[in-house]
């Protein structure tokens, strides 16, 4: 058996008690054998906590993007709210008078807002004010090179991407996604919900799916570019509605709005 | 903030220890005591992104205790956040080199409330060189160990996982990742005896 293997058993108490005493007493007389004992066991812990440490960020992220927003709009809030100072003059002609006079007028700035938002409302718009175009993490080790395809994406080569795509002989998740992302990055929109709806069967197939929450987000704009309106406000509103889904920021009350409003006009 | 479940502390541990909820435990935990940390660390010489920090290392902390066996509910998981705050912001003042009249108090606190803690917590140094040596492995590595080590897969389902040809192919790169980081250990002065004492005071 293989050092590393034997040792990995010992801190696991896979071995028997015989086999234990052995290793024990070879431990006692070889340092080198007693360092990389020690080495394993440091590596062992360091995957543990390096495991916590990704599910704890994941979980950062997640709320400090809500606290973010929430806090943003409370100093909207709080600053809209010291707009229309009382004078003594408006006591004096009654505070309900001011009020429905400052309640009017906000109503028929919102109607001629609401008005013209509809009049200009464009979809391709949205898309460019919602699109962030997809990023490949850059922490690598150096075990790990990237893929022709990976390194071609990460070069900005999309038709290049598309072009090693087609000469794979079986596609994996992460080569359907990232093709997706290219058509995508090239507006080719049905093309890239192709691949992105292949993202998906395959991952009912697995526990852990790959690319995921990107999937729904880019598929949701993949849609908007495509003028599908109605498949876009479907999976942008379920975004919208999840707060731990990570593109959950990026999608906001007044854009459902306009998708639906385009989604009328369509 | 969206109201979330409302997990009691024993559905709390439960989710960590048994790894199947941990994102929603996580999230709970942040939503009900994220602004009260950050408040501590606010009120005593500290800045919203020192508060980001320390909470994301309190939150290891916690999640390796129950994972660990080593919290049984002896006192409350605010209580213990709370302790864990606190021990990791003393000790992130201190290699700041701060030593201001605040810091002092702070020390005099610890030593008389916390020093039960320290027992049976990794220290922020150790869990901080323990990440980091994680963080040194490439994505293959980090995802077969991951799934080895920590979510206890047997070889065959964590072949079912990734795209690795067979078996012993996922073997064989398995036992090269350990090995690179036997290397990284190895090749780093002083990193094995400082964290193997830590993990031995904790054990």
């Amino acid at each position: 058996m293989e050092t590393i293997e034997k040792l990995g058993h010992y801190l696991a108490n896979e071995l028997s008690p015989e086999e234990a005493a052995a290793l024990e007493r070879e431990l006692a007389q070889d340092a080198t054998l007693q360092q990389t004992l020690d080495s394993l066991q440091i590596s062992r812990r360091a995957v543990q906590i390096g495991a916590i440490q990704t599910e704890v960020r994941q979980a950062h992220d997640q709320f400090m993007a809500q606290l973010r927003a929430e806090r943003i709009e409370y100093d909207r809030k709080s600053d809209g709210a010291t707009i229309i100072p009382l004078s003594s003059q408006t006591r004096s002609i009654g505070l309900l008078g001011w009020v429905v006079r400052v309640a009017a007028g906000v109503l028929l700035v919102m109607i001629g807002y609401g008005s013209y938002q509809m009049a200009t409302l464009d979809g391709q718009a949205i898309y460019n004010e919602k699109f962030v175009s997809y990023q490949l993490s850059t922490t690598r080790g150096t075990d790990d090179p990237p893929s022709p395809l990976e390194a071609r994406y990460r070069a900005g080569n999309f038709a290049g991407v598309i072009e090693q795509a087609g000469r794979l002989p079986v596609k994996q998740i992460p080569d359907y996604f990232l093709t997706g992302m290219a058509y995508l990055q090239l507006k080719q929109y049905q093309l890239a919900l192709t691949e992105l709806t292949q993202v998906q069967q395959a991952n009912r197939q697995r526990i852990v799916p790959y690319f995921a929450p990107e999937t729904e987000y880019y598929q949701a704009l993949t849609y908007l570019g495509a003028k599908q309106y109605r498949q876009a406000y479907a999976r942008l509103e379920t975004i919208y509605k999840d707060p731990s889904h990570p593109y959950h920021m990026l999608v906001t009350k007044v854009d459902l709005w306009k998708i639906r409003a385009l989604s009328w006009k369509e | 903030m969206t109201t979330r479940n409302i997990f009691t502390d024993a559905e709390l541990v439960q989710a960590i220890r048994d790894k199947t909820d941990i994102n929603r435990a996580l999230l709970f935990l942040y939503d009900r005591y994220y602004r009260l940390l950050e408040r501590y660390v606010l009120t005593n010489s500290g800045n919203e992104m020192d508060a980001e920090d320390l909470v994301q290392e309190v939150m290891v902390s916690l999640v390796d205790l129950v994972q660990q066996g080593k919290y049984r509910g002896e006192a409350s998981v605010k209580s213990l956040l709370f302790t864990l705050a606190r021990n990791h912001w003393i000790t992130m003042l201190r290699k700041r080199g701060s030593d201001t009249k605040r810091n002092e108090l702070f020390e005099n606190e610890r030593i008389h409330q916390e020093d039960n803690v320290s027992a049976y917590v990794l220290d922020l140094d150790a869990q901080q060189t323990l990440a980091a040596l994680f963080e040194r492995l490439g994505t293959a590595c980090r995802t077969i160990l991951t799934l080895f080590y920590y979510h206890n897969l047997s070889m065959k389902e964590i072949l079912d996982q990734t795209d690795y040809g067979s078996e012993q192919v996922l073997r064989n790169k398995k036992h090269k990742c350990l090995k690179d980081m036997i290397g990284f250990v190895q090749s780093t002065p002083g990193l094995s005896e400082s964290v193997r004492d830590a993990l031995q005071r904790t054990c």
